[in-house]
């Protein structure tokens, strides 16, 4: 069958020599083959099963009487079939290995798989067949959590904010009432302030546009991070918690203090959740400050790239972490304020956590706290001069 | 409601509500002076009335004016606003006394509260 010429056997001791080597090499096909949890399939060149390996016969889907000798489009389901057929049809060409990974449905349940196609002795070709189902399980598991910890800490977020955003709202909603208010007064006015109306007018409009901004950035700031993973810039990220938090800080008396990367760390990071976790930090340390006095109040946070890892540093100069709960404290439900779940550093850990990163805790040697996100950088924002 | 003609400060850091609040208290008939902060208001020094206040402002609050104003000897009629529902919340547990009202507020209920203030401020003179 094989195209090739023979080997020149010249004496019988070559001819003694080759047949060794060949059982050998044979012996050792075996027992690679046996060690193998892969199936093989042989396929004609017109998609006919010819020859199988399977580990044990429970890997098959269909015992080798139902398939061997049959075309592929008889025995798969259509779609998948047709696709199998082009693998084949461009490890004909290439050589391969071409890849595919497809699903199929065994007893009620999707088991997945991973076809590896070479071509193989002219026009045939070996599909090598490994059943990748418990690591798409695994696969299909962490993305669910994922994206059930993007949507729980969505609603946090929304939660941490409402307070901010009412302020923000009532604010144009407190001139846009006033100045109604005060135009109906002044039209009962003998002779009528019209031009009084018309500046109240003015004012009606450009605080009901005032309000709408503030619904547009709640709305692009949630929208934008939804369950996005991009290149992020740190120092971004840090400059619009402080812009969120601006006048909850001018509130608590809390003096802020940056000090950031003059090259700015990119981390590969959902831009919502970063954010979350920074906010959470950030409300963390002023409620931590805020039975000092208020000339004490003071939050510093640094961000810098480090060795290909990026390093977000919040500082308070409150009351510290009591060392018993040092190591509890991004347990849930661990606590020290009066009115808090004990569940925004469990859930700013578990984020931290998904972007392949860590948060610590410790206390300053000079009073307060640090908590310290690191997180691997991918490349400084404005490429800075090779070495 | 009163029709007297009164002279009112009204103290906020937000220009688009400060000027809001001094059309409407000028549509009633009475004069107004603006503030951006209460140091402001210190420093002008202007004979008032009544003062409207923003509770939550860059420097001094709103609470910090008034027990500054009445420690120095010279309290001013005193009506507090602010848009921030938790200050409300904690004003009704604390139960101060000044009248404090929650941004939006309705013409009628600051006009009210500004006669009460007034009327019910006990006078040197």
């Amino acid at each position: 069958m094989s195209t090739k010429p023979p080997n020149i056997i010249d004496t019988p001791a070559d001819y003694q020599h080759a047949l060794e080597a060949l059982r050998a090499s044979e012996e050792r096909n075996r027992a690679i083959l046996k060690a193998l949890p892969d199936m093989m399939f042989l396929m004609s060149a017109d998609d006919v099963f010819l020859d199988y390996h399977a580990k044990d016969a429970g890997q098959l889907i269909v015992p080798p009487e139902v398939f061997l000798g049959r075309n592929i489009t008889d025995i798969m389901p259509p779609p998948l079939a047709e696709q199998l057929r082009d693998a084949f049809k461009r490890a004909r060409l290439s050589g391969g290995p071409e890849i595919l990974e497809y699903s199929l449905g065994v007893d009620d349940q999707a088991r997945f798989y991973e076809a590896r196609v070479v071509g193989c002795d002219g026009e045939k070709v070996l599909s090598i067949v490994r059943d990748i189902t418990d690591r798409k399980r695994a696969e299909l598991d962490a993305d669910i959590h994922r994206r059930e910890l993007a949507h729980l800490s969505r609603v946090w977020l929304l939660g941490e904010l409402s307070s901010a955003l009412a302020h923000e709202l009532n604010q144009p909603l407190t001139a846009i009432l006033s100045n109604a208010q005060a135009a109906r007064a002044f039209l009962n006015h003998d002779p009528v302030d019209l031009a009084e109306v018309r500046a109240g007018l003015d004012d009606i409009i450009m605080n009901d546009k005032r309000a709408s901004a503030v619904n547009d950035r709640v709305r692009d700031l949630l929208k934008k991070g939804s369950n996005e993973w991009q290149p992020t810039n740190v120092n971004e990220v840090v400059a619009e918690v402080l812009e969120l938090t601006h006048s909850d800080m001018l509130a608590r008396r809390v003096a802020v203090t940056t000090q950031l990367a003059t090259a700015a760390p990119i981390v590969h990071a959902d831009r919502v959740q970063l954010m979350q976790v920074l906010l959470n930090l950030v409300l963390n340390a002023c409620d931590a400050m805020a039975d000092i006095a208020s000339v004490d109040r003071r939050l510093t946070i640094t961000t810098a790239l480090d060795d290909g890892f990026a390093r977000i540093a919040v500082i308070d100069r409150g009351v510290g972490l009591p060392p018993t709960q040092l190591a509890a404290v991004f347990e849930p439900f661990v606590t020290s304020k009066k009115h808090g779940l004990g569940l925004g550093l469990a859930i700013s850990r578990s984020i931290v956590i998904a972007h392949r990163g860590s948060l610590s805790a410790e206390n300053n040697a000079d009073g307060g706290a640090s908590f310290t996100c690191v997180l691997p950088a991918t490349a400084p924002a404005s490429p800075s001069p090779s070495p | 409601m009163n029709s007297r003609r009164l002279t009112l400060g009204v103290v906020d850091d937000d220009e688009d509500v400060r000027r809001a609040i001094e059309r409407l208290l000028r549509a009633f008939g009475h004069s107004v002076h603006p503030f951006a902060s209460a140091e402001d208001f210190q420093a002008q020094r202007v004979p008032v009335d009544c003062l409207i206040v923003d509770v939550r402002l860059s420097g001094l609050s709103g609470f910090e004016l008034e027990e500054r104003l009445r420690l120095d000897g010279s309290p001013v009629p005193m009506v507090l606003i602010t848009a921030d529902a938790d200050i409300v919340a904690q004003q009704n547990l604390n139960s101060i006394h000044l009248p404090l009202l929650s941004k939006p507020f309705d013409d009628e209920r600051l006009i009210t509260a500004i006669d009460r203030a007034v009327s019910g401020f006990p006078r040197s003179s």
